[in-house]
């Protein structure tokens, strides 16, 4: 068993087997040994490590994916998600994005991927101004600017 | 499974940015399917980005404020943009505070058109897409429409506005499909006929460059396509040379700018000649690029309507209203209609609009198929 201390000092036991998909912990595994120090994760909430070892849980037992293959690499363009995964992103967008940091704190790559293909999928799609909405983003752009941006030239910027 | 973090709060106990937004974010939050066709998002989700901007909220800012000090904060924010219909509110930090990292792998999963789409949204998405970090993510976004690789002086970004964007550069009318590969702009028809001049129009191009150096013109890319009018009819359209109206009179003041410069010291006199060579050199860029991609663009339309009538002819088959492939292909021959130009993913929506354009004439290839069918049943009988 593995202990994790999250932010706001929740200690949680886990099986090294299911929590090892985080190559983060896996590595500090290898690198400290056995120990019955808790290992502090300053990064991640409680409600959110419940959620990342909810994901652990469900894909434990199926092989690590190799360390140096990133599944997540640019070539990867298809937004198929397995359902599995679509139900347990079906969450607020605060934990989504959550999940996403925590993903990339701990270095769960499949997990960030999925997070990085739900948060696309939901800009798929969208204008500028339904983008907005969405995701809360201010429009910062002046109506001069605007209009600039459909109109400038492409003749105009290369000198 | 909807998580929600509703922290008890009843009163003025002050909130978090994160917090606070979760009402909002909860429903808007909808898996799309995947069925999304690239080029005709505008119009389609409209009713989906309601989300009914909430009573006037505070800012994040103001509520711990009031915690010390009981005056209201007052609404500065109001007055800075008076734009766009939407009031500044407690802007969410969520997408701000990801590492751009992540960002960048978020883009990775973009077609062109989200990404453009995305770029619009605000100015540090617009950085982000547009800067040269994100010169490999559009080599990828780009590469399933097989589209050319960027010309010379063209980044890959200012490339991909260019043949992603799908409104008129000039008036921001919907939907144009023509691109003027000479000019290099996407321009609808009523701006191309409006905006398009040449020497041969004769009163007009005298009228709108009054006085302007005729030498200044070789500095501009010009094109001979224009959408037929009466009035501007050519019978030798194909060596017309017309030149975009608003560029002639930003480069034609550049160029008397700098050439009034240029008698003043030898350093401004280089410095106009360097931006006629320039000049010169985009202007012939322009001319041979056509020249050499005319064929494989052609070529990549040709496969683009045969992926679409492929499309057309599944759509058909699968209504299982007795349609065979040889009607849809002998509906296509004698179709006069546009049923056959456009993308070649036919989705739903795609579908919905073209059947019944097509499907008469479809119906129409199958009667006639049946008509000779039962005949030479008929005569097939002893």
């Amino acid at each position: 068993m593995v202990l994790l201390l999250t932010s706001d000092n929740e200690m949680f036991s886990v099986a090294e087997d299911v929590i090892k998909r985080s190559a983060y912990i896996k590595n500090m595994l290898e690198d400290v040994g056995e120990s019955d120090l808790p290992i502090p994760l300053p990064n991640v909430e409680s409600n959110v490590l419940v959620k990342i070892l909810e994901y652990c849980e469900h894909y434990r037992g199926e092989p690590l994916p190799a360390s140096d293959v990133d599944p997540a690499e640019i070539g990867d363009r298809s937004l198929d998600i397995a359902d599995w995964d679509q139900k347990y992103m079906a969450v607020d967008q605060e934990m989504l994005f959550e999940i996403i940091l925590a993903a990339n704190y701990l270095d769960i790559k499949s997990l960030l991927d999925v997070g990085c293909k739900t948060v696309a999928k939901m800009m798929k799609g969208k204008s500028s101004e339904e983008i907005r909405t969405l995701f809360n983003i201010a429009n910062d752009f002046t109506p001069e600017e605007e209009a600039q941006i459909r109109k400038e030239n492409a003749w105009a910027e290369c000198r | 499974m909807v998580v929600t973090r509703n922290r008890g709060n009843p009163s003025n106990m002050p909130e978090t940015d994160l917090g606070k937004r979760d009402d909002n974010s909860v429903d808007e939050y909808e898996p799309e399917s995947s069925d999304e066709e690239f080029g005709s998002n505008n119009k389609r989700k409209k009713g989906k980005a309601k989300a009914a901007p909430k009573a006037k909220r505070q800012k994040v800012k103001a509520d711990s404020q009031s915690m010390t000090e009981p005056t209201p904060e007052p609404v500065t924010p109001k007055a800075k943009k008076a734009r766009g219909s939407r009031r500044k509110k407690d802007l969410s930090k969520l997408l701000d505070k990801m590492p751009v990292d992540i960002l960048f792998e978020i883009f990775g999963h973009l077609s062109p058109k989200d990404l453009l789409n995305l770029s619009r949204t605000n100015k540090m998405f617009e950085e982000l897409i547009s800067g040269t970090r994100a010169t490999s993510i559009w080599m990828e976004a780009r590469k399933p429409y097989r589209v050319p690789e960027p010309p010379q002086f063209y980044s890959e970004w200012q490339w991909a506005r260019l043949l992603f964007e799908t409104r008129c550069e000039h008036c921001n009318t919907k939907n144009v499909d023509h691109v003027d590969w000479f000019i290099r702009k996407r321009l609808c028809s009523n701006c191309r006929s409006e905006y398009l001049t040449g020497e041969r129009d004769k009163k007009k191009f005298k009228v709108v460059f009054n006085g302007y150096e005729k030498d200044a013109f070789q500095y501009l890319p010009h094109t001979n396509s224009r959408p037929y009018s009466q009035h501007t009819r050519d019978p030798n359209y194909d060596t017309r040379v017309m030149y975009w109206e608003p560029d002639v009179h930003v480069i034609v003041k550049e160029y008397r700018q700098l050439r009034a410069q240029a008698t003043t010291s030898e350093g401004e006199e280089k410095k106009f000649e360097a931006w006629k060579k320039q000049r010169l050199e985009y202007v012939k860029e322009c001319m041979d690029w056509w020249k050499q991609h005319s064929k494989d663009m052609y070529d990549e339309y040709k496969e683009k309507k045969k992926r679409r009538f492929e499309g057309i002819v599944t759509r058909f088959l699968d209504l299982n209203e007795g349609y065979t492939r040889a009607d849809v292909e002998h509906a296509a021959r004698i179709h006069c209609g546009n049923a056959l130009e456009g993308t070649d993913n036919i989705t739903t929506r795609v579908w919905n609009t073209l059947r019944p354009k097509f499907e008469p004439d479809v119906k129409w290839a199958k009667a006639g198929r049946e008509h000779k069918e039962s005949a030479q049943a008929v005569s097939g009988n002893p």
